[in-house]
């Protein structure tokens, strides 16, 4: 025990008098999950809480392009922007402004809209009474049959998810507006067909008969839809433990290029021990760095905007599952440092392999969404298994036995780097 | 006769890569001697060294310190009785003189009390004792080879080995270091093994020489056995058996 103890004193000496690798551990991981936070919630508002600015340039202005720019603004979703310094834009002004990036979508309502699309909604009306014999007379095809065209233009830098959902928000409000008019148009027909209706000149409004709900299903059947905080807080504190390799690493390889480890071990202390009191710091690094972000998420994200982050499980456990995810980053970081022959072999390695498993992990993009094989391979991230068991609790609000199988897979991985890297020693 | 503490018979070692690194090296280092271990680049001293300090296996032969075989001996007993400054400056830059001492020391098993009066008593002697709150990153070379070779007496070892430890240092700490480990070796009776490439300086403070090459054993015995009746010095000894071309590749 003196000798773990002794260990933990020096390195903590060590990683004090290091102001650099001090830096590493506690201002980057700090730093890197407010601003990946703050820039994935900004991301996150723009698909779904705040409104989307959109270019309109109306050709037509006519009622009825102006009642679908009535319904688009209805919807609580965009906000049309017309005019810039009191001068109605054009296609080409519009374009410029999507194309220099100030906005990133614009409609475009063509000339003549109105009599095109009257004209194309009586045709259809006239068509279907015909085909049942209450047409007066058999109906001229006066117009085109072909589709009216409403342009919708996009910023090429915009993301595919944003276009796919804007584009569908508006193409689905504009098609509800056509069925309107064109169940309007029909009715008009049928009142003039059959006068004695009373009901034949009401105007209608239909509502869509399909709604869709979303819901978010918890354990439990209680919690509340997960934030970005929830999402990023944890991912970014795994990220910064698992980031503690390089320096971790470097450190042991320093030891040995020194000629420290050398003399070690020609004294009479178990090197197992030593190696086991370096993993030790390094899970208490690990804590103070949870606990360092746990106290960022829950005051600081509030000050600059962000949802507070809300734990559902214990925190306790939290900080208590932690420990697997250190002890197996250490391990790692022991393993690499044993088995570099120089600090930057240990370092681009060590770098390397761990943007490897955070991405396999999940850290940048869910493992969902991640082809089969890839998805396969993630169950090989320690990162994965980490992730899965702070989502668990953080989100989930899991308890004890949700997490024994992560636990027991990273506490698997540092027996297993350990028990390797005391063989490189030996 | 003095004890033997060191006894090395028919050793030889050879390297995974099959270069036979020691071909049946044998000696006997008495007890309370300096013995001097010499020779070019890549004759073996090191590989002999890490063998005598159980950092290397040996492939054949035998090795007995104090009386015992190394393979049978309790380890932790004998390392406990071994001081090994090597080559290499092996300390923690970030920390200071105490600090280093304080934690090699606790690897030893010292108690606390007695930590902080060896590391007085040996900083003091060292003239490192005004700056034992400094880092050691801020100290010269020599001040570095004085504390490496301060850590490798704080237990007060029975047997040292010295890896060239005056190894690209001012004459002032060169001439403070061979001075303490004449005194160590009179006072305390430590056996000393010693490598170094000054032959002027092994010659000085060395009681038996060996000198090796290739890995095999060329000559061994006191100054007076190794240059005979003539006035020659022991570079002279040491060239004429080992010769004069150059060996930084050969190592």
């Amino acid at each position: 025990m003196k000798v773990i103890w002794v260990e933990i004193k020096k390195e903590i000496l060590l990683l004090l008098r290091d102001k650099a690798g001090l830096a590493l551990l506690f201002i980057m991981p700090t730093l890197l999950v407010v601003v990946m936070t703050y820039i994935q919630d900004a991301a996150f508002r723009v698909l779904s809480n705040d409104k989307v600015e959109v270019i309109w340039v109306d050709n037509d202005g006519s009622k009825i392009s102006n009642s679908i720019k009535t319904e688009l603004e209805a919807s609580g979703y965009f906000v049309l922007i017309d005019s810039l310094n009191n001068e109605k834009l054009g296609v080409e002004e519009g374009k410029e402004l999507i194309s220099n990036g100030d906005y990133q979508v614009g409609i475009v309502i063509p000339e003549d809209f109105q009599n095109q699309f009257k004209g194309r909604v009586k045709g259809r009306v006239d068509s279907l009474l015909s085909d049942f014999g209450l047409a007066d007379s058999i109906p001229k095809k006066n117009f085109s049959d072909q589709n009216i065209t409403i342009n919708l233009l996009f910023d090429p830098l915009t993301k595919a998810t944003f276009k796919t959902s804007v584009a569908n928000g508006i193409m689905g409000l504009v098609n509800q507006l056509e069925t309107q008019i064109s169940f309007q148009a029909f009715r008009s027909k049928l009142a003039a067909r059959f006068p004695y209706n009373p009901a034949g000149n009401k105007k209608m409004k239909l509502d869509p008969i399909i709604q869709f709900q979303d819901q978010f299903i918890f354990k439990g059947g209680q919690g509340s839809i997960p934030t970005s905080v929830q999402h990023n807080v944890p991912a970014w504190s795994i990220f910064a433990m698992f980031f503690i390799i390089v320096s971790f690493s470097q450190r042991i390889v320093e030891e040995r290029i020194s000629g420290v480890s050398k003399r070690l071990k020609t004294m009479p202390a178990n090197n197992k021990f030593l190696l086991f009191g370096k993993a030790l710091t390094y899970l208490l690094i690990s804590e103070v760095q949870v606990l360092i972000i746990l106290m960022l998420g829950f005051w600081f994200m509030p000050i600059i905007g962000l949802p507070a982050l809300e734990v559902n499980g214990s925190i306790l456990l939290l900080l208590f599952f932690t420990i697997p995810i250190a002890l197996a980053s250490a391990g790692t970081a022991i393993f690499i440092g044993k088995w570099s022959k120089t600090r930057d072999q240990a370092a681009s390695f060590g770098s390397v392999i761990v943007i490897i498993m955070a991405a396999l992990g999940g850290i940048w993009v869910p493992v969902f969404a991640m082809p089969n094989a890839l998805q396969q391979a993630s169950q090989f991230s320690p990162l994965s298994w980490a992730l899965e068991g702070y989502y668990s609790i953080i989100v989930r609000g899991a308890g004890v036995s949700e997490l024994l199988i992560p636990s027991l897979i990273l506490l698997g991985l540092f027996a297993t780097t350990f028990a390797l890297s005391s063989i490189k020693r030996n | 006769m003095a004890a033997i503490a060191i006894k090395v018979d028919q050793l030889n070692k050879v390297y995974g890569d099959g270069h036979k690194a020691l071909d049946s090296i044998s000696l006997e280092i008495e007890t309370g001697s300096i013995y001097g271990l010499l020779g070019p680049n890549g004759a073996g001293k090191t590989t002999l060294i890490s063998i005598l300090i159980g950092l290397l296996k040996k492939s054949s032969g035998s090795v007995n310190v104090f009386s015992e075989n190394t393979e049978t001996i309790n380890r932790k007993e004998l390392q406990s009785n071994i001081g090994v400054a090597p080559q290499e400056i092996a300390l923690y830059e970030l920390l200071t003189p105490i600090e280093n001492l304080q934690y090699f020391a606790t690897l030893y098993g010292i108690g606390s009390t007695d930590i902080k009066e060896r590391s007085k008593e040996l900083l003091e002697i060292f003239g490192l004792w005004e700056v034992k709150d400094k880092q050691v990153k801020k100290f010269s070379g020599g001040m570095k080879r004085r504390l490496n070779l301060i850590t490798a007496l704080i237990h007060k070892p029975k047997l040292l080995f010295l890896d060239e430890p005056t190894e690209g240092i001012d004459v002032q700490s060169r001439n403070a270091i061979l001075e303490f480990l004449k005194e160590l070796n009179q006072k305390e009776n430590t056996t000393i093994i010693y490598t170094s490439h000054l032959l002027a300086e092994a010659e000085s403070l060395c009681h038996d020489i060996m000198i090796i090459d290739k890995g095999k054993k060329i000559v061994d015995g006191n100054m007076s056995e190794l240059t005979g009746s003539s006035d020659k010095s022991l570079q002279d000894v040491f060239l004429e058996f080992t010769g004069s071309q150059y060996r930084d590749l050969q190592g």
